[in-house]
């Protein structure tokens, strides 16, 4: 192997490390990414997970502060208030009828997330637990349809609205589903 | 649909009108509430329509309007899943027991009215396009029936339109609409926020700054708001749940007013202050007739612990309907949104529920109202309830023209037989008992007549009638007195009198009272105590053994009815005297006139 295969070694290498630390749902210390690029981080593309693609109907959105009013009207406070700086929304349509919508949030710093989950979690309810993520990181409440999720991972918090699954009042239908999008997303975080 | 009458004619008779009232010293302003209701926006006690009771609220449970469960929260979905000929059936049923009419185009055209022909007659209609296409949204098949009910009144379909002046719903709703396909909504295409609405125009407001409005509800373009809003949990600023948990008619308005500076935007609106004020705005409740004629909220799907944005998580079956939103709010907030059993599948969180405790009943507060004055009429589709024809008095009253006091009731400007039975047609109101609420079967007697008419809260109403509070009417109202009672301590009746202990029989009605005249009341003639039912009665009394309530003066038929009266001119409670003779006679007057107008005048 000679130098200069090395240098570029070093090169990718260096890029990385830098690219890693630009890339948010990170620490507080990184630059803070546009919405546009922290949506671009977790936006799912079209069967990136299988039979799962975008919503034609319901485009793929980002707000930066704030401007998640623009998506939710006054719930946007909920977020904003606990440090929500930027949010990407994103709608899929799975195996008909399963659709999930994705909202995910940069809280800034690891603790805003965890206290965004923590408030969310309590005011939910939630109690469904979805195996292999432990309920302090993970947690669903049932819908008619199916359920909502809630999760965070470092500093960024996430909603899943997943439906077609019908009541989750026994066995989890859902949770398969969810653990695919939470393992996706917890793998885009950096 | 009969056409509406041209302005000047209605002018010279409200005119000619008043003339006659003011010589029999009749007060402009009384008659104002009778006629017209020219307004700025809220005042308290303000009717809507004067046909129809603000308090008046009705719900219709219906697991039919769904053909199944939707599979999933998407809009398409969901009302793919809803039956529009089971919707449209269930609000003409509703919009009969609002307006209590036997017929479904009687009870709307009793809603619906406009000061203009109805052809050149604009209305919108507010949805909500807030979130995604998940987002649970009104449905479109009630748009669909209001707008084939507006339709068949003579509305052109190019002047209706759905609009969301904060966040465009067109994309979910114009794949529904047509101006000429009878299958879908005949409607002018959704309004690009406000630019169907004349654009945007600032209003300068109290309690937010810097804020807009879709400029023809300002101008008064717009004669007729149609307010539908889904029936979701609102977690407030901050997740604290300040609006009283809920987002409904009153809340919907955050996108009909709008932050001036930045688009998509209301925040500059969410607090409870701003909430109730724009809610108050000649945009929403002035115009003459008041421009926001009716309030629904789609409760086939709701949203507990879902959000505003969220998509429904509760099949709730239900649709509610009413003219005032403050109070059809309350009523759907405090029993469907807030009941637990309802709402099982995902209930509103707790915070939600202990913070619409105490901020729900601002919502009757803040417009005049207390918390025993909602009525809240709920039925199933399959046995819906009894309809009373000739009415109920409604907020303005009356016993009066609109005849109220009629078979349900009514009576006093307050008053209203309504709901609570009152005023059957037995009752008040009715043939032989007088104004009010009373009357009906619980309250008989009470407040009926009105609260200046007789029968006040301690008097009876009227001669036969009586009832005070403890009073009479009683189970059979048409005695007075009933078994225990007793007319009231001023009025009819009066100290001595009535029904009394003595009687089981009635009293009131021709032959009046049993026992001895001391002790009886209501019926005869003078029934009566110290006010003799002369006075009592507001009215001329003359004839007394069975008058009360009002206006008519003689009579075994009575009070609180047609003649009017009742209540709010005649005075009763009061110890009459000849004005209030003069005031009934003045009432009857402008009955007559009434009438004159009222055949095809929707605007008054």
């Amino acid at each position: 192997m000679g130098i200069g295969t090395t240098r570029a070694r070093l090169t990718v290498l260096s890029l990385l490390i830098g690219f890693n630390g630009l890339a948010c749902g990170s620490s507080p210390s990184s630059a803070p990414l546009t919405a546009d690029a922290f949506g671009a981080q977790y936006k799912f593309a079209d069967n990136e997970i299988s039979g799962w693609t975008q919503d034609p109907s319901d485009p793929y959105s980002t707000y930066t502060g704030e401007e998640y009013v623009q998506k939710v009207d006054g719930a946007a406070g909920a977020y904003t208030e606990k440090g929500c700086r930027v949010t990407m929304y994103q709608s899929l349509v799975g195996p008909d009828p399963d659709l999930c919508t994705v909202l995910a949030m940069d809280f800034v710093t690891d603790t805003q997330a965890n206290t965004m989950f923590t408030w969310k979690k309590q005011d939910q309810n939630a109690t469904i637990v979805i195996p292999p993520y432990d309920a302090s990181v993970a947690i669903a409440s049932s819908t008619l349809t199916g359920m909502n999720v809630i999760a965070h991972f470092k500093a960024s918090y996430f909603e899943l609205a997943l439906s077609g699954f019908g009541a989750q009042t026994g066995q989890c239908t859902a949770c398969p589903v969810a653990v695919q999008f939470l393992d996706m997303l917890k793998s885009k975080t950096k | 649909m009969p056409a509406n009458p041209s302005p000047k004619r209605r002018d010279f008779l409200k005119t000619a009108a008043a003339g006659a009232a003011g010589a029999v010293g009749l007060s402009a302003l009384k008659f104002d509430k009778l006629f017209a209701q020219s307004t700025g926006g809220w005042v308290n006690g303000m009717p809507i329509n004067p046909a129809i009771d603000n308090k008046r609220v009705i719900c219709c449970h219906d697991t039919k309007m769904l053909t199944s469960t939707p599979a999933n929260n998407s809009f398409t979905t969901t009302n793919n899943a809803v039956d529009a000929a089971v919707v449209a059936s269930n609000l003409d049923e509703m919009a009969m027991q609002l307006a209590q009419k036997t017929t479904a185009a009687e009870a709307w055209g009793t809603i619906f009215r406009s000061s203009k022909p109805w052809a050149s007659t604009r209305v919108a209609m507010k949805t909500n396009g807030i979130g995604g296409t998940t987002t649970n949204r009104p449905k479109w098949a009630i748009y669909k029936k209001i707008c084939d009910v507006l339709v068949g009144l003579g509305v052109q379909p190019a002047n209706i339109v759905l609009f969301d002046a904060c966040d465009d719903a067109s994309s979910y709703y114009n794949p529904y609409i047509s101006l000429t396909d009878s299958t879908k909504i005949r409607a002018a295409q959704t309004s690009v926020r406000a630019a169907g609405m004349g654009g945007f125009a600032a209003v300068t407001l109290t309690n937010a700054t810097a804020i807009s409005i879709a400029a023809d509800l300002n101008s008064g373009a717009i004669d007729i708001l149609v307010n539908v809003a889904a029936c979701k949990m609102h977690n407030g600023t901050g997740g604290k749940y300040s609006y009283g948990s809920c987002t409904l008619c009153m809340k919907n308005h955050l996108g009909t007013f709008t932050d001036a500076s930045k688009a998509q935007h209301s925040d500059n609106l969410h607090n409870l202050q701003a909430l109730f004020e724009i809610n108050k705005h000649p945009a929403i409740l002035g115009g003459t007739p008041v421009r926001q004629q009716l309030c629904i909220v789609d409760a086939l799907l709701s949203n507990g612990a879902s959000g505003p944005g969220g998509g429904w998580d509760n099949r709730t079956d239900r649709l509610v309907m009413g003219t005032f939103a403050p109070i059809v709010d309350y009523l759907s907030a405090t029993n469907i949104l807030l009941n637990s059993t309802l709402m099982a599948s995902s209930p509103i969180p707790q915070a939600g529920i202990t913070a619409a405790a105490t901020i729900l009943p601002q919502f009757l507060t803040s417009f005049g109202y207390a918390a025993t004055d909602p009525q809240w009429i709920a039925y199933e589709a399959s046995s819906p309830l009894a309809i009373n024809p000739s009415g109920t008095g409604g907020t303005s009253g009356t016993g009066g023209t609109t005849g109220a006091g009629g078979t349900t009731g009514s009576g006093g400007t307050t008053a209203r037989g309504g709901t609570t039975g009152s005023g059957g047609t037995t009752r008040t109101g009715g043939n032989t008992a007088s104004g009010g609420r009373a009357g009906g079967n619980t309250a008989s007697g009470g407040r009926a007549g009105g609260n200046t008419g007789m029968g006040g809260t301690s008097a009876n109403g009227g001669t036969s009638a009586n009832g005070g509070t403890s009073a009479s009417g009683g189970s059979s109202q048409t005695d007075t007195g009933g078994t225990t009672a007793t007319v009231g301590t001023t009025s009819a009746g009066g100290s001595s009198s009535t029904g009394g202990t003595a009687t089981t029989t009635p009293t009131g009605g021709t032959s009046a009272s049993t026992t001895s005249v001391a002790s009886a009341s209501g019926g005869s003639p003078i029934t009566g105590g110290t006010n003799s039912a002369a006075s009592a009665m507001g009215g001329m009394a003359t004839s007394a053994p069975s008058a009360s309530g009002g206006s008519r003066m003689t009579s075994t038929t009575a009070a609180g009815g047609g003649s009017g009266s009742g209540c709010s001119v005649a005075g009763g409670g009061r110890p009459a005297t000849r004005w209030g003779a003069m005031l009934a006679l003045g009432a009857m007057v402008a009955e007559k006139l009434r009438r004159l107008v009222g055949n095809g005048d929707h605007s008054s």
